[in-house]
């Protein structure tokens, strides 16, 4: 029997995360509802820029990867230690009604590739929903078309991490095989929900396919927003000199020409944080980036129907709380 | 207050208190924007960054010439922490820090004074209580405080009943006994819980790392001081200040992960309690550098991070604070003052010293070095 969440689409009993397991018949979680953390983030450390600016995400990872990136800065959780690691054991009721005491907007399954646990985290995301709250995750976009349906009918938004352009690399540093069903699925949920993409740049190594990436995202949306990460290695590639802020700049603004909301981060103080509204250039949103992965919100200057105070541009807020699928 | 910030080959100028880049007076900032290039920070798991203090302070010396200043090492805390505790290393450590901390007193004439922040020991369980209605917190600094978030009924008994749990204290019971500031009780979660000897809260905002050593509740604390000594760890401010006033320059160091059995310097074991909550961490920095008891910190000893920030956010840089210190030495106009520490914001959130120089490191990813400076005290660098 084969496990149909991620496209490795594992033999049992070989569940390369090693999560899953088949019993009568069925694949089911080794794990059910264990989780290594939970606390509130807001949504701009997530990375998400462009819905629920100032808001707050339980931010919630179970254990285990199905990737094996050689510079996961999570690499703690990724993979178990060999002393193990403790685990929270919360019902699905339990972590919507943690989230909605600790005034969160909604869950957001991150730290780890939720799709490993995608039961319970489908099961979490149905109790959200019944407390009215909001459901996302971030996620390195690997899994079937069987379970991004999925996803997309309880999720309001995702961050997928698109590593690269190109299989080889994928191969060669993130021990998943190809692109092509990251491509498809970011396709797919650019339809269904409110999408972002991350791509964390090892210079040398992939800055080279910031161009392919930006034609690629904008056909899928010209106003997508991209996280571009000044990645920072760690784990296997620990050592490494992180990328030259200058030159991914270059790359950055020559990015932002077709996508506007392209954004760099994950250094403290980047420049390249803010909205900018594409029309005028006024600073629509400030933000700064203060730790790993995205920013805080220091200012929204949009108005109160999310244009430009200066020249009306309608900036593409998404509006979540009104549904958010699309 | 104005920052920079490197990121290695890279440096960002922001106003400390709106988070927005910001101009300086280049005239002051070149020789510090090199300084904190020179010197990029080793990392929390890196003995070295214990000479990267003493290293960079040496250059704070050259360059400011500094009346008070105050180091911090987390290097014996950290040895353990995360990772199995290497014994012969972090004693290595311990000695050298000490040692280095004299010969720069010594060689720079300062009057030392040296707290040792606690030992940790093995850790013995966590505290998780899993049936709890409310929501319990953890401090990712002061793994022994935890706190308790809408307690429902039946949550105190089950915390009162649990043999690992030492003290559960109510927010309104320590509002009855101190006053303190409106976003102080803001911030105080509904419950202060202490954990006893080796037990650690597991709960919102806990670390995702196993522990294998933790802290715990110190009711003294180990201070070496060559400016006298005092009762009280409240009381040591009060000392540094008048040694101050009488012309002598003092260096105050805070070293996390040192108890007695490793202070091989004489000491004197100081009350370090304010009621029944030790002071540690921020709580414990501030109360040295201001003499203000705990109740008047800008911060609770543990506080409630789900509680949102308003826009536009001031001090993004900061902890939590509405607005920096200002009654700290770090802060007296009539002194030059500094400030190097291993621990992230902390040192400029709580000394406030003309000149802070912190490592930039956010849940074990080291992203650089901060440097914060009062621009109009600075203006007689050398």
């Amino acid at each position: 029997m084969n496990c149909n969440y991620c496209e490795f689409r594992c033999q049992m009993p070989n569940s390369l995360c090693k999560m899953y397991e088949e019993k009568d018949g069925q694949i089911v979680e080794k794990y059910p509802h264990k989780w290594c953390s939970y606390h509130p983030n807001a949504t701009e450390s997530i990375p998400i820029y462009h819905a629920l600016p100032n808001c707050q995400m339980m931010e919630v990872g179970s254990f285990n990867c199905n990737a094996n990136c050689a510079y996961c800065i999570n690499a703690r959780v990724a993979t178990i230690p060999e002393n193990g690691l403790f685990l929270f054991d919360f019902t699905p009721e339990r972590l919507a009604e943690m989230t909605a005491k600790s005034g969160c907007a909604g869950i957001h399954f991150g730290v780890n590739e939720f799709v490993v646990s995608l039961p319970s985290v489908l099961a979490a995301a149905a109790a959200a929903s019944r407390l009215g709250l909001l459901v996302g995750g971030s996620s390195n976009g690997f899994m079937t078309p069987e379970a991004a349906e999925l996803i997309a009918a309880k999720f309001s938004y995702l961050n997928i991490s698109l590593k690269s352009f190109s299989s080889e690399y994928y191969q060669k540093y993130t021990g998943l095989p190809s692109v092509e069903p990251i491509l498809r699925n970011i396709k797919y949920f650019a339809d269904k929900l409110h999408l972002e993409i991350t791509t964390p740049v090892v210079q040398g190594l992939n800055d080279h396919e910031l161009p392919a990436i930006t034609e690629f995202l904008a056909g899928v949306n010209p106003n997508i927003a991209w996280h571009i990460f000044r990645l920072q290695p760690q784990y296997k590639m620990e050592g490494r000199v992180p990328p030259d802020i200058n030159e991914l700049t270059v790359l950055v603004e020559k990015a932002r020409q077709k996508l506007p909301f392209t954004y760099f981060s994950n250094f403290i103080g980047s420049p390249l944080d803010n909205t900018i509204c594409p029309v005028c250039g006024e600073i629509l949103m400030e933000r700064i980036c203060r730790s790993s992965c995205g920013a805080v919100l220091l200012d929204n200057y949009l108005n109160a129907d999310n244009r430009c105070a200066r020249c009306g541009y309608q900036f593409p807020l998404a509006d979540l709380n009104k549904g958010g699928q699309k | 207050m104005k920052a920079i910030i490197d990121v290695r080959e890279w440096q960002a100028t922001v106003d400390l208190k709106t988070g927005k880049p910001c101009l300086i007076d280049e005239k002051i900032a070149a020789p510090l924007r090199d300084l904190i290039s020179r010197y990029p920070y080793p990392g929390d798991r890196n003995d070295e960054g214990a000479d990267w203090v003493t290293a960079i302070a040496q250059e704070t010396v050259k360059l400011y010439d500094p009346q008070f200043l105050y180091f911090n090492y987390n290097q014996p805390i950290f040895n353990g922490l995360y990772r199995p505790r290497q014994e012969e290393q972090r004693q290595r450590t311990i000695k050298k820090i000490l040692a280095d901390c004299q010969s720069f007193a010594e060689e720079n004439n300062f009057a030392l004074v040296l707290a040792g922040m606690g030992d940790t020991v093995p850790l013995k369980g966590y505290i998780s209580e899993p049936h709890l209605k409310g929501l319990l917190m953890a401090s990712a600094w002061s793994h022994y405080l935890g706190g308790l978030l809408q307690a429902e009924k039946g949550d105190l008994e089950l915390l009162q009943k649990n043999q690992n749990v030492a003290a559960v204290i109510g927010k309104e019971e320590l509002a009855a006994a101190y006053q303190m500031s409106e976003n102080y009780y803001k911030l105080l979660p509904q419950y202060l819980l202490i954990a006893k000897e080796g037990y650690s809260f597991k709960g919102m905002f806990s670390h995702n790392q196993n522990m294998h050593y933790t802290e715990c509740a110190r009711t003294h604390l180990p201070v070496y001081s060559q400016i006298g000594y005092c009762g009280h760890i409240e009381g040591l401010n009060s000392l540094i200040s008048t040694a101050l006033d009488q012309g002598r320059k003092v260096l105050l160091v805070v070293v996390e992960g040192l108890g007695e059995a490793d202070f091989t310097l004489p000491y004197q074991m100081l009350n370090n309690l304010r009621g029944q909550v030790p002071y540690n961490g921020y709580s414990l920095v501030y109360t040295l550098a201001s003499g203000e008891k705990m109740e008047n910190c800008p911060l609770p000893p543990l506080f409630d991070m789900t509680v949102q920030s308003e826009l536009p956010r001031v001090f993004p840089l900061s902890m939590s604070v509405e607005k920096l210190p200002e009654k700290t030495i770090g802060c007296r106009s009539d002194l030059r003052t500094a400030a190097i520490g291993c621990r992230s914001m902390v040192t400029h959130t709580a000394i406030n010293a003309d000149l802070n120089i912190e490592c930039y490191v956010r849940a074990s990813n080291n992203m650089g070095v901060m440097l914060s400076l009062r621009e109009e005290k600075l203006a007689g660098l050398k």
